[in-house]
């Protein structure tokens, strides 16, 4: 007998629960026995994840009435294998950030900071759970506010107010534009499960405009091009773990919606596949504008940030790769690949960002010189996520952009591939930038005085997930979707 | 009940078209008043006005329940929040000098424009909307008497679709933990029990504390009916809540207020009380081998109440706070970073 109708209903309950619970408890309490609990539920959610995944592989995809009310009266989880690896890594990512951050929020602001930081992350997991799993666009739309909110929140945490201001006010434009599709989607078709809308929608001006309000929406929400301006001085000012966080995990949120939709609603609105081409060149403008602002910028944050916006942009050029017969499978596996595998590198990067910053109170790159010879091991996670921004074998980022231009190339549509090979061209310029500054010798004798300090769980919490990152590129992409 | 007293008074259908017209012109001409008012504080009240007549407007659409959370919540303390944020910005003086009327002429172009153009668009997309399928109404009337409660909505926010509510309720309690964020501080047992946010009182004027001091009981009564009703007519948590959190507001602005202090224990741990129900009551259904957040038709009825109940309670205590703003630092460690 199989093991999953048991199991899976505790932890994809758990999976939300968790968190919640102890996010509402870290708000109450806090200290050591706070810390602990925050670290213990990030690891069971994302073991929740690992049996989720076990269990859709046993018995393929699960669905969940919540409340015992099937659609369109109630709402369902879908637990596929995007979901379950998406839960899997995330409490991963979570775990690593937050044995940084209780170290090195302390370090940079003081006592107090990484208590207040604790329950933002746990509710931000518990949402991003919740996200992965929804299969109703109203549901998907409440879970993106809470991801918003908390993310909203991390900035404002120690960063800078106005930035945070900012994407709380395009947050809010794009929900609301969202919610206007929602609402049109509702009004023609009586549900909102996405199941169900994709056997319904017809095409026509109606599900065209709702389409188009929700993408727009997600667009903003995500920080996908030309709606990214919040994100570089919002990931680049936030404290650097709570960075990891957003632009490792939350900044794929908006697109995560946006897949959802472009699989199971978009092919019935029957709209042109000029869309998708849309989509595409907004992508590309992304990948270009972001990776030329990395290369300009002086410090190693907001490089990183506009790094981001760049790779965000890559996963836009996969939807007319998606959207097209010959491209589909292997562009969808390419996407989720550069989704998980960016993830963790991205998140590595940030926390190795923070590590400087915790010893030399700073993310200057001019100043970074003779980082890598105080504390070898940062520099050496900073080269190693650096890969697989660049898309270098044996990363997870090389096999992302392989299948990518598998897909381009399969559906005849070849500039596509002279994309996503520019791009890792500029982004092989920034990762350069950032690790030579780090490498380089600083000015003078080499002195033998004791480098500053830096706590080796620093340093070890980066290395894992940049290792994750490498280890990602080992995996095989067939059974992801 | 409302819709009853506006169907009651008979109108005529001209009659009614003419109100219906004028209230559609009176809901615009405040949103555009309120959006490019120069003057704050002129923008703010022209934007709680905005929410009463859109409440009205919801009533006269036939949703009592949304008119009921619009009025409250949409209206009155958004309104008290934007006046609390004006107050608190005068005070520290930070208001940035007023734009030249060119520029905020052409703010309000860059803005208004584009408004009008998707506007417009929605609007031709509406009006040939024809429902293809149906909604869920006919679908809620039938499973109603399996939740134990008889107001449609509060079956569907409590039984039928509860994931949502459950993750509206975090959300509010999560707008209070991002906003005692903003202040570095620990949590509840570090240090000094900390100070309420040091607001320079108004003069207490007789007339207003006399009225408030009759108005709060009342007014609390209603909070506590609403929650009790919500089963079965127009009401329920959210609404509750807003009402209570409004007598505190009342209470705060005629400077009677008994402000429990933001930071101490007692209070996060009622803030946190709705959340932790919510959830713990759903895997407690799992754990008697349910689906998770399932309400047996049986005890629906009384969990749904006694929910609504903490519900109330929690997420007052969650709009109280974020009325009375974050709690200042223990120390006075000089400017943030």
């Amino acid at each position: 007998m199989s093991l999953a109708p048991l199991l899976i209903p505790w932890a994809a309950a758990l999976a939300l629960a968790l968190p919640l619970l102890a996010g509402a408890a870290c708000f109450v309490v806090g200290g050591r026995a706070a810390a602990t609990l925050a670290l213990g539920v990030a690891v069971l959610s994302s073991a929740a994840g690992i049996v989720l995944t076990a269990g859709v592989e046993a018995d393929g995809v699960q669905r969940l009435a919540l409340a015992g009310w099937a659609p369109p009266l109630g709402i369902v989880w879908r637990i596929d294998g995007l979901a379950a690896l998406a839960v899997a890594l995330t409490g991963l990512i979570f775990a690593a950030v937050l044995v940084h951050a209780e170290k090195s929020l302390d370090l940079l602001r003081g006592e107090g900071l990484s208590e207040a930081f604790r329950p933002l992350a746990l509710v931000l997991l518990g949402g991003l759970n919740a996200l992965y799993m929804a299969n109703d666009v109203f549901n998907l739309y409440v879970t993106l506010e809470l991801v918003t909110l908390a993310a909203v929140g991390m900035v404002a945490l120690a960063g800078d107010p106005a930035a945070a201001l900012r994407y709380l006010l395009v947050g809010v434009l794009g929900a609301l534009a969202y919610m206007l599709g929602c609402g049109l989607l509702y009004a023609a078709f009586g549900t909102l499960d996405l199941d169900l809308l994709a056997g319904r929608v017809e095409p026509g001006g109606t599900a065209s405009a709702a389409l188009a309000l929700m993408i727009v929406g997600v667009m903003a929400k995500g920080a996908l091009f030309p709606l990214h301006g919040w994100l570089p001085p919002a990931h680049g000012s936030a404290v650097a773990p709570a960075s990891a966080l957003l632009s490792g995990v939350v900044a794929k949120g908006g697109f995560y919606v946006l897949l959802r939709l472009w699989l199971d609603v978009y092919p019935a609105t029957g709209a042109a596949p000029a869309a998708a081409q849309i989509l595409g060149v907004l992508g590309t403008l992304a990948v270009l504008w972001g990776s030329l602002q990395a290369i300009r910028q002086t410090r190693l944050k907001v490089l990183l940030a506009y790094s981001t916006v760049a790779q965000l942009g890559y996963l836009m050029v996969s939807l007319p790769l998606i959207a097209s017969a010959a491209g589909h499978a292997s562009g969808l596996a390419g996407a989720l690949h550069l989704m998980a595998s960016h993830a963790c590198a991205k998140a590595a990067m940030f926390l190795t960002a923070g590590s400087l910053i915790a010893t030399r109170g700073h993310d200057r790159l001019a100043d970074l010189k003779g980082a890598a010879h105080d504390h070898p091991m940062t520099a050496f996670t900073l080269g190693l996520a650096g890969m697989t921004l660049m898309g270098l074998p044996p990363s997870g980022g090389f096999i992302a952009k392989w299948l990518l231009l598998d897909a381009s190339l399969r559906s005849g549509q070849w500039w596509w591939a002279a994309v996503i090979l520019g791009g890792s061209l500029l982004a092989g310029v920034y990762v350069f930038l950032a690790v030579s500054w780090s490498m380089s010798r600083p000015p003078g004798e080499p002195s033998d005085a004791q480098p500053p300090p830096l706590p080796r769980r620093l340093e070890f919490a980066a290395l894992a997930l940049a290792l994750v990152a490498m280890a990602l590129g080992f995996v095989s992409a067939e059974h992801i979707p | 009940m409302s819709t009853l007293a506006m169907s009651t008074l008979a109108m005529s259908p001209l009659a009614t078209t003419a109100f219906d017209g004028m209230l559609a012109v009176l809901i615009a001409w405040t949103a555009w008043q309120s959006v490019t008012s120069r003057e704050v504080f002129r923008a703010v009240m022209l934007f709680v006005v905005f929410g009463l007549l859109l409440a009205l407007a919801w009533l006269r659409l036939g949703a009592p329940d949304v008119a009921l959370a619009e009025a409250a919540v949409g209206a009155g303390l958004t309104g008290v929040l934007f006046l609390e944020s004006l107050g608190h910005l005068r005070r520290n003086k930070t208001v940035e000098p007023p734009e030249t009327v060119a520029q905020s002429r052409l703010r309000r172009w860059a803005v208004g424009l584009p408004v009008v153009v998707a506007g417009g668009l929605l609007a031709m997309v509406a009006l040939r909307l024809e429902p293809r399928v149906p909604g869920i109404a006919g679908l809620v009337v039938r499973h109603q008497g399996e939740t134990g409660v008889s107001n449609p909505v509060t079956a569907v926010l409590l039984d039928f679709r509860s994931t949502d509510t459950l993750l509206e309720v975090v959300v509010l309690l999560l707008a209070v933990i991002a906003t005692y964020g903003l202040v570095p501080h620990g949590p509840a047992h570090h240090g000094p029990r900390v100070r309420p946010p040091a607001t320079p009182r108004p003069p207490r004027q007789p007339v207003l504390v006399w009225f408030v001091r009759r108005l709060a009981p009342l007014a609390l009564l209603v909070g506590v009916y609403l929650w009790w009703v919500g089963s079965s007519a127009p009401g329920g948590a959210f609404q509750a809540a807003a009402v209570v959190a409004a007598v505190f507001a009342l209470l705060r602005v005629s400077g009677m207020e008994a402000a429990p202090p933001p930071n101490a224990r007692p209070m996060r741990l009622l803030m946190v009380a709705g959340s932790v129900a919510f959830v713990s009551q759903g895997l407690a259904m799992l754990a008697a081998g349910r689906v998770f957040l399932d309400l047996p038709e049986t005890v629906a009825y009384g969990l749904i109440v006694s929910l609504e109940g903490v519900l109330a309670a929690s997420l007052a205590a969650c709009l109280i706070a974020l009325v009375a703003g974050a709690p200042r630092p223990p120390r006075q460690s000089g400017e943030r970073p």
